[in-house]
């Protein structure tokens, strides 16, 4: 020993320290070193020597603590019991939790995540078609639908101008024997050649059918077009260039007559509106 | 009641561990309580003592008392009978927390001021109603009483200060006014002597 003293020496000396509990951190330290590879004998001395420390004991006197110290250890134990119980179950709570997260967090499905963001994917993809789709077909039908409005103001300004035109006719036809209700007028601009029909109240035109526009000058009809009416029974048509425009000017009465398709040489079917020139002047 | 309780303590110090005491240690080592209070009305005055001898204050005493059943609640697992008895165990267990708790406090200038060498005088003014007890205990603290006073002044001087008031060796060598090496030699050689003189009640004591 670098003090001088042998094994031994320096064991009883720390041995009496430790019993004593008067030894320094640095001595307990060394003396429980020394403890762990102490011989039998050595053992057997620590153990009397601590023995002989706690016969010192009874040299005290003894003293009665209140009772309030016992109530408090009791209670002290009884919460640390519950809190050893309520530990215990979270713990095994705790343990089969994470036996599930710790399988998800360790072996995370790629898979799965793959397949799912597939599928949502699909669905978004889908609805966008969907989406897109329904969009040209919303789109579609108002460009159809503004066509049909451009058709319908055309029209509108059409008879607007005509009807603005200084030099215009107009006969009024009015509803014979097979549709009494039925009535028309034509205005017609002698200088541009060209007309605009209105009828109503006529029946809707069959299929293999058309009715027909007749100019009649001297009890001769001439063909002016053929037109269908639908089912509203309002109906405007504009003629562009009136046949035999010479003739036309000079024009006593408008008929139509119900013909087949496409039209005839000369009227042959029923007469539904008939207007004289001369009439609708006076 | 009390004086049955307190034959037991004796006996058990005197011929180590019991079956009684060890069926004590087995059933707070299976958490139970009730256990533990038999426990400490078996030891709480003899603990209580050292305890209030060390720390020199009741409240902090109680304190220490109350830690000290905590710790033997806590630490039954690691009690091994082959390696001592309950009460050696018990004794240590108190007196080390009762020096834990002065030591940590660093209180050291009170302790110099009032550190007349304590002599526990062993009057048990407050067991005077049992006459019993008191001799018991009278003729065990007069045992170890001569044997100390057996042992050299100053051998016994510097074991009494480090049992009685907890100091460190190097506590006692400031406060003794002597070199460390002289209170190392003094609490060996008296520590020696006094296992010599106890060595019937040491060999029987476990």
């Amino acid at each position: 020993m670098a003090d001088g003293k042998s094994h031994n020496e320096k064991f009883e000396e720390l041995c009496a320290g430790y019993v004593l509990h008067s030894l320094d951190a640095e001595g307990c330290r060394k003396f429980e070193q020394m403890l762990e590879h102490a011989s039998e004998e050595e053992q057997k001395l620590f153990e009397s020597l601590a023995s002989a420390a706690n016969q010192l004991a009874f040299t005290v006197e003894p003293a009665k603590p209140t009772d309030s110290v016992k109530k408090r250890l009791i209670a002290e134990i009884t919460s640390q019991k519950e809190k050893q119980e309520i530990e215990s179950v979270s713990d095994k709570m705790g343990a089969s939790e994470s036996g599930v997260s710790e399988t998800e967090d360790t072996e995370f499905n790629w898979q799965a995540f793959a397949i799912s963001v597939s599928f949502a994917l699909l669905i978004v993809s889908l609805s966008l078609v969907f989406y897109a789709f329904n969009l040209r077909s919303q789109v579609s039908h108002q460009k159809t639908q503004i066509v049909q409005l451009k058709n319908e103001l055309q029209k509108k300004e059409e008879l607007l101008s005509m009807l603005g035109s200084r030099d215009v006719d107009m006969v009024i036809m009015s509803g014979m024997e097979v549709n009494p209700n039925g009535y028309g007028k034509i205005i017609w601009d002698p200088k541009k050649q060209q007309a605009l029909l209105q009828v109503s109240n006529l029946p809707p035109t069959p299929k293999d059918k058309n009715y027909q526009l007749w100019i009649i000058n001297d009890n001769k009809p001439v063909s002016a077009g053929v037109f269908a009416t639908n089912d509203k029974g309002v109906n405007f048509f504009k003629i562009d260039k009136m046949v035999q425009a010479n003739e036309q000017q000079s024009a006593n009465a408008f008929a139509i007559t119900l013909e087949r398709k496409g039209g005839a040489q000369q009227p042959t079917g029923d007469m539904y509106l008939m207007g004289n020139m001369k009439s609708s002047s006076e | 009641m009390l004086i049955v309780l307190l034959l037991a303590t004796i006996r058990k110090a005197i011929r180590g561990n019991s079956d009684d005491e060890l069926e004590l240690i087995k059933r707070i080592k299976q958490r139970e309580s009730k256990a533990l209070e038999e426990l400490y009305d078996l030891y709480k005055r003899l603990l209580f003592g050292i305890i209030v001898s060390i720390v020199k204050n009741r409240e902090e005493a109680e304190d220490t008392l109350q830690e000290t059943f905590v710790n033997i609640w806590n630490k039954a697992d690691s009690f091994n009978e082959k390696r001592g008895n309950v009460y050696s165990w018990i004794v240590t267990l108190a007196r080390n927390n009762a020096i834990d708790r002065i030591r940590s406090k660093e209180d050291k200038t009170q302790q110099k001021q009032s550190a007349n060498i304590c002599e526990p005088l062993f009057s048990l003014a407050a067991d005077k109603h049992d006459p019993l007890k008191t001799t018991i205990f009278s003729n065990r603290a007069e045992l170890v009483n001569k044997a100390l006073l057996e042992i050299p002044q100053e051998q016994r001087e510097v074991i009494k200060i480090a049992y009685y008031r907890g100091m460190t060796q190097s506590e006692i060598a400031n406060y003794l006014n002597i070199p460390l090496e002289l209170v190392k030699a003094r609490s060996q050689l008296g520590m020696m002597k006094l296992r010599h003189i106890l060595g019937e009640i040491i060999s029987t004591d476990g």
